[in-house]
């Protein structure tokens, strides 16, 4: 006899392939999503889901993790082979940078998980995930509640699963909070924190938040001195391309303690999209701006990447530094790219990128003579 | 599209190998179509030479993707710091080896290490950032200061749970001076042993008397039975002289008798007494490689006839041809182990680049001195002595070595060069390592290009670990 209760949505789920499955996640006292039949079944309540994308419930796999919405719609929140192992925390952040990837409404939308949620959420994932991010908006802007969400982190996953947090920074710039938090924060765990500009005035033109560089800046020097992994990353737009040697130099006399610079390419998406007068300016000459910063950075011992850059944007000797690193899903590339023949290495481009900026690429032929 | 690859004339073919270590034998008309890059789907050697690598399909930066991994386990070894500490606890010893490399006819500072000087060397060794350790007591014999040893053992077992490392220790001695309690202790704190056994009675007892004249022989292989039945894990080595050459037989039957799992065929190392005596007890390279030859020869005649013993130098470079593994065998590594993959610490607290560096201050020059036990592990390795023996001994970088095809097996010694032809750069390929590793490279190609049953025998060593 099976028992039915009415589900209450939004609700977590595991998604199992077979029973063995399905047993190891009810024993947690989990929900589990049955795929392997026509229609998916919500498990222990017995309720058959019409969903809507059937084709992405079919790359899913075991023990993957997706939030089910009563409308039928659904959210991944953790996955294996769709490959974005992100904790969500908030969509509100304390800046608003000109070219973020969130539109207005998007960080001032209020419908974000409780913390509580969150804290159930991370039961459901996986333990060994390989990695996982912490992310938003700025997750830290939840105060205090962030650090009982680190807390349950750091006894939920193994060493073996590396930890980043995505961050400004700007609220380790508070004493009492940043003691809190650092105190329970596991050693293992990378910060990686955004740097726009070379001085206060240019980083909070683009912030648009008076006092976030100082803010930011404080904040990196307390995780350093605490020993703490950091990343800064540097996103290249129209704002800021002619100022990426300040930056690296900033980087060079004041951040001698951080480990890796990651040179983003921006997503078109949200506030970038609306401010793309300002913010747009192709990925090429992005990247021809950003040598002189990548070879200082590298001459310094700065481990330097690129990312979202595609290779046909970046100069060859360049390529090794090039991450494919653009979650499977969000990648598009031209049809002109099916004749390139690096296409296998190359991250390609956001698909809202190409629909916004109409920008060309370039199939790199093949060669004849190594 | 071709790959960078070095090539030699081999026998009847053409012997070409990468920077993966690959091999492959071929023959002069399809290298004349590789060097063309004529070889297409379809030629019999098209399969074998893209699965290692020698040629490709598509764009080069996507092979180089593809490979970037290989490339790095090749050189594995670089990707971790300092992990063999060698103890030199006395330079005192109770034989006198006709080449023996720790002493020299001039040595006079004669002395044994304080636990003062060892408490230091092991908190330096600890400091060092790799996990995995190795602690190697060496001398003259390192037993006539089993205090220092004993003290080395616990403090170092105190202390490495408390700096996250992993140690293990090993022994080299001549086992005379064993007594049961000194057994009964490296049985608990598994100390493992190696000790050098270099031929039958008559060849052992030539090239390693006792101090004042004497036999070691029966001593020595007793010890051996001794330490191998109390369940302690222990090996022997062999140093070929003048005196051994030729008794090949002799050898390998000694070892076997003692149900011996290996041996480590090794030439003269020309430090040390050995340089003094060349002429009584060296030879040329050819008549070494000759000896080399035959052992090999006999020990893979012997595993054929059910008797497995493996002759350890052989295996070593079989690991990295057959397996690709960056083997972190100090002396065959690119650049080499000093500094970066081992440091050497004397009785009297000064630190050295290796094992090597320190015999050549035993002969009354430092060079390869890195500093003393007052240093801290990160001032040794930056010594600027350190970075140079780096630099002499990457072979990517040496004239002739880069393009040897040889260069991703082999090794040279910076400490030996300088002693021998006062350069630390070697004067490749004629100088006497060259010679001996070529040598032996030849005799080891020889047998895997005839491809018989002895590459069973090959394989079969390689399993074993």
């Amino acid at each position: 006899m099976s028992t039915e209760r009415k589900v209450k949505y939004p609700c977590f789920a595991s998604i199992a392939r077979d029973q063995q499955t399905i047993d190891a996640i009810l024993a947690k006292g989990h929900n589990a999503l049955f795929v392997e039949q026509e229609t998916p079944v919500l498990l222990p309540a017995n309720e058959k889901l019409n969903l809507r994308d059937t084709a992405t419930i079919d790359k899913l796999c075991n023990f993957d993790v997706v939030e089910l919405n009563s409308d039928t719609t659904f959210y991944i929140a953790f996955s294996y082979s769709v490959g974005d192992n992100a904790l969500f925390i908030t969509n509100k952040c304390n800046s608003s940078c000109i070219m973020c990837p969130n539109s207005d409404y998007e960080r001032k939308k209020t419908s974000d998980r409780s913390p509580e949620r969150i804290l159930e959420l991370i039961s459901y994932f996986p333990k060994d995930a390989p990695y996982l991010i912490i992310t938003g908006g700025e997750p830290t802007i939840i105060g205090y509640k962030f650090i009982d969400i680190l807390k349950q982190v750091d006894k939920h996953f193994p060493e073996t699963t590396q930890l980043t947090i995505l961050t400004n920074g700007r609220s380790l710039a508070i004493k009492d909070f940043a003691d809190k938090l650092l105190d329970v924060c596991p050693e293992r765990t990378c910060f990686a924190i955004p740097i726009h500009g070379g001085c206060a005035e240019d980083h909070d033109a683009i912030t648009q938040a008076k006092g976030s560089f100082d803010q930011t800046v404080v904040g990196v020097k307390r995780l350093l001195s605490c020993g703490f992994k950091v990343e800064i990353r540097i996103v290249v737009t129209g704002l800021n391309y002619q100022h990426m040697t300040d930056i690296a130099d900033f980087i060079i006399k004041n951040f001698p303690g951080v480990s890796h610079v990651h040179i983003m390419a921006a997503e078109m998406r949200g506030s970038a999209v609306k401010n793309r007068d300002r913010v747009w300016v192709d990925y090429a000459d992005c990247f021809s701006a950003s040598r002189e910063a990548i070879q200082m950075l590298m001459q310094n011992g700065f481990d330097v990447k690129l990312f979202n850059f595609p290779l046909c944007k970046v100069d060859r000797a360049y390529w090794p530094i090039c991450v494919k690193s653009i979650t499977d899903y969000k990648i598009q590339y031209y049809d002109t790219c099916s004749g390139c023949s690096v296409q296998q290495i190359c991250g390609g481009v956001f698909g809202t990128t190409l629909k916004v900026t109409k920008m060309e690429l370039t199939p790199i032929a093949e060669e004849t003579h190594a | 599209m071709l790959n960078y690859f070095n090539f030699m004339d081999f026998e009847d073919d053409v012997l070409i190998t990468n920077d993966f270590g690959k091999h492959c034998f071929i023959s002069r008309s399809d290298f004349d179509l590789l060097v063309h890059d004529q070889i297409k789907a379809g030629h019999p050697k098209y399969d074998e030479l893209i699965d290692k690598s020698f040629i490709f399909d598509g764009h080069p930066e996507v092979f180089i993707f593809d490979n970037t991994t290989a490339m790095r386990a090749g050189k594995s070894y670089l990707f971790q710091s300092t992990s063999l500490f060698i103890f030199v606890v006395t330079n005192y010893c109770n034989a006198a080896c006709l080449y023996c490399q720790a002493q020299d006819a001039l040595s006079k500072r004669y002395g044994s290490m304080t636990t003062d000087t060892a408490r230091k060397a092991v908190d330096i060794a600890l400091s060092s950032p790799a996990y995995n350790m190795d602690f190697e007591f060496q001398g003259g014999e390192p037993l006539l200061n089993y205090n220092t040893i004993r003290f080395i053992v616990e403090y170092t077992e105190q202390q490495a749970p408390l700096k996250h490392k992993n140690v293990s220790f090993s022994l080299v001695s001549n086992l005379i001076l064993l007594t049961d309690e000194m057994l009964a202790f490296f049985k608990e704190h598994n100390v493992s042993i190696s000790t050098s056994l270099d031929g039958d009675a008559c060849v052992h007892n030539t090239n390693r008397p006792l101090a004042g004249g004497g036999p070691t022989f029966d001593c020595v292989t007793a010890q051996f039975r001794r330490v191998r039945d109390f369940g302690v894990p222990i090996g022997a080595i062999e140093t070929t002289t003048r005196f051994t050459l030729g008794k090949h037989k002799e050898l390998i039957d000694t070892y076997i008798s003692l149900n011996a799992m290996s041996v480590f065929i090794r030439p003269l190392t020309p430090l040390g007494f050995a340089r003094g005596n060349w002429e009584k007890i060296g030879y040329t390279p050819e008549e070494f490689l000759q000896f080399y030859q035959d052992c090999l020869e006999y020990i893979l005649q012997k595993n054929l006839e059910g008797v497995p013993i493996e002759e350890s130098h052989a295996k070593l470079f079989l690991r990295k041809i057959l397996l690709g593994e960056g083997v972190n065998y100090m002396e065959l590594r690119s650049p080499c182990g000093a500094g970066i993959g081992q440091m050497a610490i004397y009785h009297d607290g000064r630190v050295f680049t290796c094992d090597e560096g320190r015999m050549l201050a035993e002969m009354g020059n430092d060079a390869f001195q890195l500093g003393t036990v007052e240093d801290t592990y990160d001032a040794l390795v930056d010594n600027p002595v350190c970075k140079a023996a780096c630099a002499s001994s990457l072979l990517e970088s040496m004239p002739k070595c880069c393009d040897c095809a040889y260069h991703p097996y082999c090794g040279t010694c910076p400490v030996v060069n300088f002693a021998m032809d006062g350069d630390i750069f070697a004067n490749a390929p004629g100088n006497y390592r060259c010679k001996m590793y070529m040598g032996m490279l030849n005799v080891i190609f020889h047998i895997l290009h005839k491809e018989d049953d002895s590459i069973k025998i090959f394989y079969k060593w390689l399993e074993c670990d």
